[in-house]
């Protein structure tokens, strides 16, 4: 078993709008879930930056970018340009 | 399946008991001894979910281990993890034990006391995940996060509505209302529900169970124990506990083809009993999406149709053509974790539910446990 590069690039399967403050630091965040355009059915979970609640739409094109989090480089998704499926 | 339920057993529900897990367990397990005409000496089997886990804080404070000892049992066979077909599949690993001729009286028990212990700063969180832990929960912060992702997927597919959703957590409620040990049960209105707070889309704080601490107890026999027996055993009519997809709450094939389903389907294969042969339902609703889902897989209706079917809640009210979770699910009873549906199974297929009793004197019942890729399921029929 091993690690295989994909192109990063994929559709929104779903999300959901997480508003309630867990922490009490009043952080909220969009949890999704993208199918990767290599392989139906192939999904990743991570949180969804760059995007209004209101303007997320399942269907929609995203890209991973990473973010940096206590020196550890971790996979989010972004809203991308591109046909939505 | 040859084997039955021989009695069952709970200890006092409630938010905050303050009382220790294995004080809860000692108390539902002599119940349960009790209610099958046993004593601690006929007791030669444990098996517990999920075994003894440190985190989240009361999720799981003792297992077999500790339990043996303090009943002073003389085990042939024993089993405790988290590693089963959700939390009823330790009462299925436990019916095969004996019917493999492992044991004669297996006691299986669940306890929780996160009621007590919910406010979880009082540990420090886990500062790493493996395994496929590291997939999802790296991500989110609760399976409100992970379950609600499926169900907006289910609202997207289907057109699935809140006002259906919400149908699960009403009835529910109005259930509880009947049930003395129930956690909530003042009466729910839809506009209850549709301004209940947000917690993670499409789910409120009213789709999400209700921590407790409570421990449930059933002792497992094997088909011929008869004369050992208080009275004859409600039957293990058919378990399922397949899974043919990935164990993840993210990859999988599509949302009919869910561990839920395999399950299912495994149960009906194995018994000549069709849905509409069900004279109540116990369908895990730790998130009221669950209960929907669960209801599909069970072929209650069809794929994608669980918004409609339990639309206004008549069908799925205690008169109507499903009573549903008469005692009032995880989120009106709290959550005891799996047990407490196959525990309500039981108390209706003995007649013993009270105000909440089915009329009619059911004869089957379903019972159903666990979310995502944890899935287990049981029919039962009346001694």
């Amino acid at each position: 078993v091993r690690p295989e590069v994909v192109s990063g690039a994929g559709t929104l399967y779903s999300y959901s709008h997480n508003v309630h403050d867990w922490t009490g630091d009043g952080e909220t965040f969009i949890y999704a879930l993208a199918e990767l355009d290599e392989q139906p059915g192939l999904r990743i979970s991570a949180y969804l930056r760059g995007g209004s609640p209101e303007h997320v739409r399942i269907g929609m094109p995203v890209r991973v970018d990473f973010e940096p989090q206590d020196g550890i480089w971790f996979p989010v998704l972004r809203p991308a340009e591109g046909k939505a499926s | 399946v040859t084997a039955v339920i021989s009695g069952a057993g709970q200890s006092r529900i409630g938010r905050r008991l303050g009382r220790s897990a294995l004080d809860l367990v000692v108390e539902a397990a002599q119940a349960a001894i009790v209610d099958a005409g046993l004593t601690r000496d006929d007791i030669d089997g444990l098996s517990t979910y999920p075994g003894l886990q440190m985190w989240p804080p009361g999720f799981s404070d003792v297992g077999a281990q500790e339990v043996m000892t303090a009943l002073g049992l003389r085990l042939s066979w024993f089993s405790g993890g988290s590693e089963a077909a959700a939390q009823i599949g330790s009462v299925i690993t436990a019916a095969h034990a004996v019917e493999a001729g492992a044991a004669r009286h297996v006691l299986c028990f669940r306890v929780v006391t996160a009621g007590s212990r919910r406010r979880q700063a009082d540990l420090p969180a886990p500062t790493h995940v493996s395994g496929v832990q590291q997939w999802t929960h790296t991500y989110g912060r609760s399976p409100a996060n992970w379950i609600g992702a499926l169900a907006q997927r289910h609202f997207h597919e289907y057109g699935t509505t809140r006002e259906q959703l919400g149908a699960i957590a009403l009835t529910d409620r109005r259930h509880a209302g009947l049930n003395p040990a129930a956690i909530y049960r003042d009466p729910l209105s839809m506009d209850d529900y549709l301004s209940s707070r947000m917690i993670s889309t499409p789910l409120t704080v009213l789709d999400c169970d209700v921590p407790v601490d409570g421990a449930t107890a059933f002792i497992v026999s094997i088909g011929d124990a008869g004369a050992d027996l208080r009275r004859p055993g409600v039957v293990i009519e058919a378990v399922g506990s397949a899974i043919h997809s990935a164990f993840s709450y993210d990859q999988f094939p599509d949302l009919q083809h869910l561990p839920a389903h395999d399950a299912a389907r495994a149960m009906w294969s194995g018994t000549d009993a069709s849905p509409a042969d069900v004279d109540v339902a116990c369908v895990y609703d730790g998130m009221s999406w669950l209960a929907m889902i669960w209801l599909e897989a069970l072929g209650f209706c069809g794929p994608g149709e669980s918004g409609a079917y339990v639309e206004g809640g008549a069908r799925i009210a205690l008169d109507g053509e499903l009573p549903f979770n008469p005692h009032g699910g995880q989120l009106s009873a709290g959550r005891l974790h799996g047990y407490g549906f196959l525990h309500e199974a039981y108390v209706q297929l003995r007649g013993e539910g009270g105000e909440r009793q089915v009329a009619g004197d059911p004869q089957l019942a379903v019972v159903s446990t666990g979310g995502g890729p944890f899935a287990g399921c049981m029919l039962l029929r009346s001694a």
